[in-house]
């Protein structure tokens, strides 16, 4: 397994630039998420390198080769693509022969790996079946094998559980982040699903609008986002985000304050927010950092709707006129139309500026 | 009788009322074969008679019909099979990099009379000492079987998924053999259409043939003016040579008509 270096890479379709000055160092043997909305160029990066796409500029390089120039055969790489993409007229153990086959790999060894990488994802006993006899499942997993027995220097998937139910997903997830660790794969996976991104990842790589937003592991990706495009985009439910005014009250004490919202903020933000003190910013605070039924009497919140989750209570609570989603424990259940005090974990909140989205605290 | 039945025995009477003037020709071009010239030309028609086979004796032992059936056999499979290599990489490329302008501009080609390629054809050919030659007529009969296999397998093509040689190409081939490992194979209905239909148009084609071709390479359509002279025409040896053309295309429809359904269909569901 091999190192992966994106340098600066660009992609334009026309005047559209789809991925902007793209720089991505892999290590050997890492688990990269690369996740973002529909649209952000996460698919287009990683099929640049594959070589399936053709950069505008930049390099790629794998273990330290230059492999730019390099069409998808000679990059030592190996791909499973969303809709599986498994040759219908061959079996299942054709389809995992198939590269082995090009490469003029001898047929005893062929046949060796075919049947060690069937017997890793346990579809030994479908190796005699065409694509269209399986399920959806099934056929992620011949996917699967059919990278494996390349032995490859990296993976290369592109939303491979898309095309899953639920339940689906939720179990080949677990499945593929077990054969990483058996394997010891460098891989990049791309999705848009931000829970598939936390659960699997080493690193993520946050894209928006084919630009890099953050790349880092997911629990600071979670807890230090560098801007509201990424703090929104990480935790279900989302962040909660409530547009302020930043007050300097009698003694210095910093306040943000909005219809029926009074927040007192912590003394040690105040060097950081005192250049800005009476400017709009956006307070962001998870569900989960919101205790509901505590505080004074300055922030008041109507409850709009109660969802009982069985473990959990999600509340949906309307402050002045900014909405709010807050997790409470099993047995909090207000009535619809109370209003009830609720109190923030500064510790855990983020300041951000309300025109760049950065993150200013 | 329940209301689906009865629309069933309607629906299947409608079928044989419109199929009776289309196989009512055929049936009395085969009765006709078997009969003598006077049985042919009796009024009322005879339907039932002593079959003869002299007009197929006439056909293949005195015409040598042999003869012609080979160049025919030989011109029809020659044009399709030059029509398949040439047609098919082209279909690929324009429905892979969408270049419709020059699918457009092959198409063209079909579109124009081919009775105006047949003096100029005719002038070159006769220049390069090429008229009554294999060559010639191959050119010629490809003129409507290229572009018709490149049409049928552009449409074709674009409704295979591209992953599939993507994939191919991560898996080591390069774009030329992820067209021949991967694509063809899986377009075997479409290709089973297109030469199809290329190999019948060569088959029953008579204006390039009677311009082009000659005593050397004349083909069956041709041929079976033998048979009509000043003095009379050979009705049973006409309908017995007619057999002869017909039957291969009767065969090759009855038997790929499944796949030809398929092959000009597909592409109209995204699958």
């Amino acid at each position: 397994m091999k190192k992966v270096v994106c340098e600066h890479i660009v992609k334009k379709f026309g005047s559209v630039i789809a991925v902007n000055d793209f720089n991505l160092e892999i290590e050997d043997k890492e688990f990269i998420v690369i996740v973002g909305p529909s649209g952000c160029g996460k698919s287009t990066s990683l099929r640049m390198l594959a070589g399936l796409e053709e950069q505008t500029s930049g390099e790629f390089y794998i273990g330290g080769e230059r492999v730019t120039d390099k069409p998808p055969r000679d990059r030592n790489i190996a791909m499973v693509f969303q809709n599986y993409a498994l040759y219908p007229h061959m079996n299942v153990y054709e389809n995992m022969a198939f590269s082995l086959k090009i490469q003029g790999v001898d047929k005893k060894e062929i046949d060796r790996r075919v049947k060690e990488s069937a017997e890793i994802l346990d579809i030994s006993q479908y190796l005699n079946r065409k694509p269209k006899e399986l399920s959806g499942g099934q056929r992620q997993r011949v996917a699967l094998g059919r990278a494996i027995v390349r032995e490859p220097a990296v993976f290369l998937m592109d939303e491979p559980l898309s095309n899953l139910d639920a339940k689906l997903r939720v179990q080949m997830r677990t499945e593929i982040s077990k054969l990483h660790r058996r394997l010891g794969a460098t891989t990049i996976y791309v999705t848009h699903d931000q829970i598939e991104a936390m659960t699997m990842a080493d690193r993520i790589v946050v894209m928006k609008d084919g630009i890099i937003q953050q790349i880092a592991d997911p629990q600071t990706l979670y807890d230090k986002p560098v801007n509201r495009f990424v703090a929104s985009f990480m935790g279900m439910p989302p962040m909660n985000f409530l547009e302020c005014c930043l007050q300097q009250q009698d003694g210095g004490r910093l306040v943000l304050v909005s219809e029926k919202l009074a927040i007192d903020l912590p003394e040690d933000w105040i060097s950081a927010l005192s250049g800005i003190t009476g400017q709009q910013i956006t307070l962001g605070v998870r569900p989960e950092n919101i205790v509901p039924g505590s505080g004074d009497d300055r922030t008041q919140a109507k409850v709009e709707v109660v969802e009982p989750l069985g473990s959990e209570t999600l509340l949906h609570l309307r402050v002045g006129g900014q909405a709010l989603v807050v997790k409470a424990g099993p047995d909090y259940k207000p009535r619809i139309g109370e209003m009830i005090g609720i109190s923030f974990e500064m510790d855990k909140a983020h300041i951000f500026n309300t025109e760049t989205g950065i993150t200013i605290v | 009788m329940n209301n689906k039945k009865m629309f069933n025995y309607l629906w299947y009477l409608l079928v044989i009322l419109v199929a009776i003037p289309f196989l009512f020709p055929l049936l009395w071009i085969v009765l006709a074969s078997f009969k003598t010239q006077a049985q042919i030309v009796t009024t009322p028609p005879l339907w039932i008679f002593t079959p003869t086979l002299e007009n197929y004796q006439s056909v293949f032992v005195d015409q040598q019909f042999g003869k012609f059936l080979w160049n025919s056999s030989f011109i029809a499979i020659g044009s399709t099979l030059l029509s398949l290599v040439i047609g098919l990489p082209a279909a690929y490329t324009i429905s892979r990099y969408k270049q419709k302008v020059l699918g457009v501009f092959i198409l063209l080609a079909r579109l124009m009379p081919g009775i105006a390629y047949l003096i100029p054809w005719f002038i070159l050919f006769t220049k390069l000492g090429m008229v009554d030659t294999y060559t010639a007529l191959i050119a010629s009969h490809m003129l409507v079987g290229l572009p018709f296999i490149v049409w049928v397998m552009v449409n074709y093509f674009d409704g295979l998924p591209h992953e599939l040689v993507e994939a191919a190409q991560v898996d080591g081939c390069t774009l030329q053999s992820a067209f021949v490992r991967i694509v063809l194979p899986l377009s075997g209905p479409g290709i089973l259409t297109a030469s199809t239909l290329a190999f019948l148009f060569s088959w029953n084609n008579f204006m390039f043939s009677l311009v082009l071709s000659s005593e050397r390479t004349k083909t069956l359509p041709i041929a079976i003016y033998n048979f009509v002279s000043y003095a009379e025409v050979s009705w049973g040896s006409v309908m017995a040579a007619t057999v002869v053309i017909i039957l291969p295309a009767i065969i090759l429809t009855m038997v790929f008509q499944r796949y030809i359904i398929k092959g000009l269909t597909a592409g109209a569901v995204k699958g």
